[in-house]
């Protein structure tokens, strides 16, 4: 029993993309989107990891294939010290689905409309020949059912899923999950379709669970400030990559790399606005490029303030910028803090347009007084606590 | 600015000027300028379902002046998309509006029939629709479906339709030639900006979003909202925003109006409802949601769920729920009190009230501190063993006011 439950090794998921049948019968492609490309990362046993990022940015793939329903192109899995990459078949996927499960984002698509709640969270059971008899499964449909929170089990398992509510519904995919006693659950935007009063039941239905069962979650979400309310560490991905990774704390108060500093400033907030705040916003110009056209270089530079000319061409690797937290930025090299830009000096939004195809050069401003600083810049001090002040042009 | 293109030929036809607005449009002849660009009193929309009936909207009243935001807030099944869909009378056919008036400058939409409601719909009153980004037709490009409405209810010629959608796309920031794309084409955002340019087809005086950046990603919300914002500010718009999300109220409205099991729990500015919330549903709605610049793991939880609409319960909706329940709420429906700009309905503040809460479980962010004292602090029962709280001493220290933990609810510490 190692501590790291699971690691990913340079995993990447390229998907072909083939035009019509033709294409599919010859395996014959046209290039390669690269959904996940190349990310490491390690899950301890018993911590939630938030895994943030936009749609289009690799992370529910990497969620898939962790639970094995994508395979991988490249890289290895690791799980409890075992490689799982190869695992194929049902004689090998077996044990590992029972240790592993997925809980998807809609409650209102995953149960079957004609299936009663029991035989939903029994299924499992029944496949993977689970239980000794009947009355042990029933037993552990309920005590799944309870574990859940749907008390008492009786009340719920013989209704069907129109008769629920959609908390009560994503607790039902809850209890599926459960009921085959996983170490690591797979949340994909396990709360995104429910109300805010509901989420926060279900999340601390989540933590109540894995303190009781010791269970470790991968929680992938869009929404950053959902995983700073769970997560013990945060990894952000953009468009295939890890961009910044480590505790929540520190990714979320001092973000080292752009592109979560500029989706911490948007993410939204109760408080009512003041004209401080408003000012601080940074809202990228334009969308999430496609994975099948990855910019050269880092692949934030396009809509990155702060890019300067090595960002073009060389992409940064996770640097360490101390207390267990990396960033991919070349700013962030040898653990320096992220220069504050005056706000209107940041990516603002500048045009209302927002070409698809936008190639929006950045404001300049900011980069330009960054550009000539990499090699010769002090290298500071990783506590990033005290970002130093805008000083742009000197 | 977009001028309103019918304007020239209808007003040849009246012999009386045409009443305008503040922006200049030419308003339906009966209107009256001088009153409320939309005023709500007593809605009542009810659905019939298999011999019960639901009282989704019940007694609901606001006003919207020109050039206002307002943003309705609330849980699923609230009553606030209804209360959209029947300011635009595109109620499902078994419901029906069963008392009130919505009176749009003084005319009455609620007796209009469904005919006359048409030169009201889109053209006084526009909507964006939940899930917009599927709400566009698939086989049609996207110019096109622009064009439609212009044609048929602007009586614009073809070229003068085409013209006017290419003005309506980069409004909402997408370029002309991108109009000859199919929805498919487009992303999430791009679709939603799509809908919104529709909804600005026939320069509505008000535009109604309901949940319009609901399945969007933060960056792409956030460009939305700001797109919403501008077009208020350049065209003089004003918007209704539906929305469960708090957080997209704050950020583009000037008033919310929170509604709960149909009904209004609590109205006002925003900064003042989001600094000092009165009504306890109010309270607890705010502090259950994520906040990045709070404090982590201080999130709340409303126990129970909303009411069964079909046997709403006598008194308060939301006494069953509420930390600060007292003998009246179950038994007499609060009045609306309404101090200093805020409305509530609620009956810690009775009527004369002034903003302080009555009675003795006074919520604790204006209670002296021996009242609020006896709430339990720390790690409340239920909350994980192993788990380390982040600030051991201040379980509430949250930007926003929050209320006492109530005995029932507790924070995810």
């Amino acid at each position: 029993m190692t501590d790291d439950l699971l690691r990913l090794d340079d995993l990447k998921v390229h998907f072909p993309i083939r035009n019509g049948f033709v294409d599919t019968v010859l395996r014959r492609s046209h290039g390669v989107v690269r959904a996940v490309d190349g990310i490491d990362l390690t899950l301890r046993r018993g911590e939630v990891l938030g895994l943030v990022g936009e749609s289009g940015s690799g992370k529910t793939t990497t969620g898939r294939v962790i639970v094995k329903l994508t395979r991988q192109t490249s890289g290895t899995i690791m799980f409890d010290g075992k490689d799982v990459s190869n695992l194929r078949g049902t004689t090998g996927l077996r044990p590992y689905r029972r240790r592993v499960q997925l809980i998807f984002q809609d409650p209102y698509e995953t149960l079957n409309p004609k299936q009663t709640i029991n035989d939903f969270v029994m299924e499992p059971l029944i496949v993977n020949g689970l239980g000794m008899d009947g009355a042990d499964r029933q037993r552990r449909v309920f005590g799944a059912l309870e574990a859940a929170g749907m008390r008492p089990a009786t009340d719920f398992a013989f209704r069907y899923p129109h008769e629920l509510s959609g908390g009560q519904r994503q607790r039902v995919v809850i209890a599926g999950a459960l009921v085959m006693g996983p170490e690591l659950i797979v949340a994909d935007e396990p709360v995104s379709m429910l109300d805010v009063s509901i989420r926060t039941e279900l999340l601390r239905l989540m933590l109540d669970l894995r303190a009781e069962r010791g269970l470790t979650y991968l929680f992938i979400t869009h929404d950053l400030s959902l995983a700073w309310v769970i997560a013990d560490r945060i990894a952000v991905m953009y468009l295939g990559k890890i961009m910044e990774i480590g505790p929540a704390e520190r990714v979320i108060r001092a973000p080292h790399n752009p592109y979560t500093q500029a989706l911490v400033s948007v993410s939204p907030s109760p408080d009512p606005p003041t004209a401080g705040t408003r000012a601080k916003r940074t809202i990228l110009v334009g969308e999430t490029p496609d994975a099948a056209h990855v910019p050269s270089g880092c692949r934030f530079h396009p809509r990155c303030p702060y890019a300067f000319d090595r960002c073009r061409v060389e992409e940064p690797p996770l640097f360490d910028v101390g207390a267990g937290h990396q960033a991919a930025c070349w700013l962030a090299e040898g653990g320096r803090s992220l220069p504050v830009l005056p706000p209107h000096q940041l990516g603002e939004v500048a045009q209302p347009g927002l070409a698809a195809d936008a190639e929006v050069v950045p404001k300049t401003a900011a980069a330009e007084a960054l550009a000539p600083a990499p090699a010769a810049a002090p290298a500071a001090a990783t506590g990033a606590s005290d970002p130093p002040q805008p000083t742009p042009g000197a | 600015m977009i001028g309103r293109a019918s304007a020239g030929s209808k007003a040849s036809g009246a012999k009386v000027p045409a009443p305008v607005d503040a922006r200049g449009r030419t308003l339906p002849k009966q209107a009256d300028p001088a009153q409320p660009l939309l005023a709500v009193d007593d809605l009542r929309t009810y659905f019939d379902l298999e011999g019960a009936t639901v009282h989704a909207v019940d007694g609901v009243s606001f006003n919207l002046q020109q050039g206002e935001a307002l943003g309705i807030a609330g849980e699923s099944g609230c009553g606030k998309t209804t209360t959209a869909l029947s300011l635009v009378r595109l109620l499902p056919s078994n419901a029906r509006i069963a008392g009130g008036s919505i009176r749009y400058f003084g005319i009455d939409l609620v007796p209009k029939s469904a005919e006359a409601l048409r030169r009201y719909r889109w053209r006084e009153i526009s909507i964006v629709f939940q899930g917009a980004m599927n709400a566009l037709n698939p086989v049609h490009r996207l110019r096109d479906q622009i064009t439609e409405p212009l044609m048929e209810r602007l009586n614009l010629s073809e070229a003068q339709a085409r013209k006017r959608a290419g003005e309506l796309l980069e409004l909402v920031g997408i370029p002309r030639k991108r109009g000859s794309a199919y929805p498919h084409e487009l992303s999430g955002g791009m679709r939603q900006r799509a809908m919104i340019a529709m909804a600005l087809a026939c320069d509505p005086a008000i535009v109604i979003g309901d949940e319009p950046t609901t399945a969007l990603d933060v960056m792409i919300q956030a460009q939305i909202l700001e797109l919403l914002e501008r077009l208020r500010r350049e065209l003089g718009l004003s918007l209704i925003l539906i929305t469960h999300d708090l957080s997209v109220i704050a950020e583009t409205c000037d008033r919310i109006l929170v509604m709960y099991a149909g009904r209004v729990a609590e109205e006002g500015p925003v900064g003042e409802v989001f600094r000092r919330p009165r009504h306890p549903y109010t309270q607890k709605l705010l502090s259950a949601f994520p906040n990045i610049q709070a404090d982590r793991r201080t999130l709340d939880v409303i126990p129970g769920s909303p009411p069964d609409l079909r046997h709403p319960p006598p008194g308060c909706r939301f006494a069953p729920r509420c930390p600060f329940v007292m003998p009246v709420c179950s038994e007499v429906i609060p009045p609306e009190v309404s101090f200093g700009g805020v409305r509530v309905a609620c009956h810690l503040y009775p009527s004369g009230s002034d903003g302080t809460p009555a009675g003795m479980l006074a919520p604790g962010y204006e209670a002296p501190a021996a009242v609020a004292a006896p709430t339990v602090a720390g790690p409340t029962v239920g909350a994980p063993a192993g788990f380390a709280a982040p600030t051991v001493g201040t379980p509430a220290a949250v930007t926003h006011p929050a209320p006492v933990e109530p005995p029932t609810g507790g924070s995810l510490a």
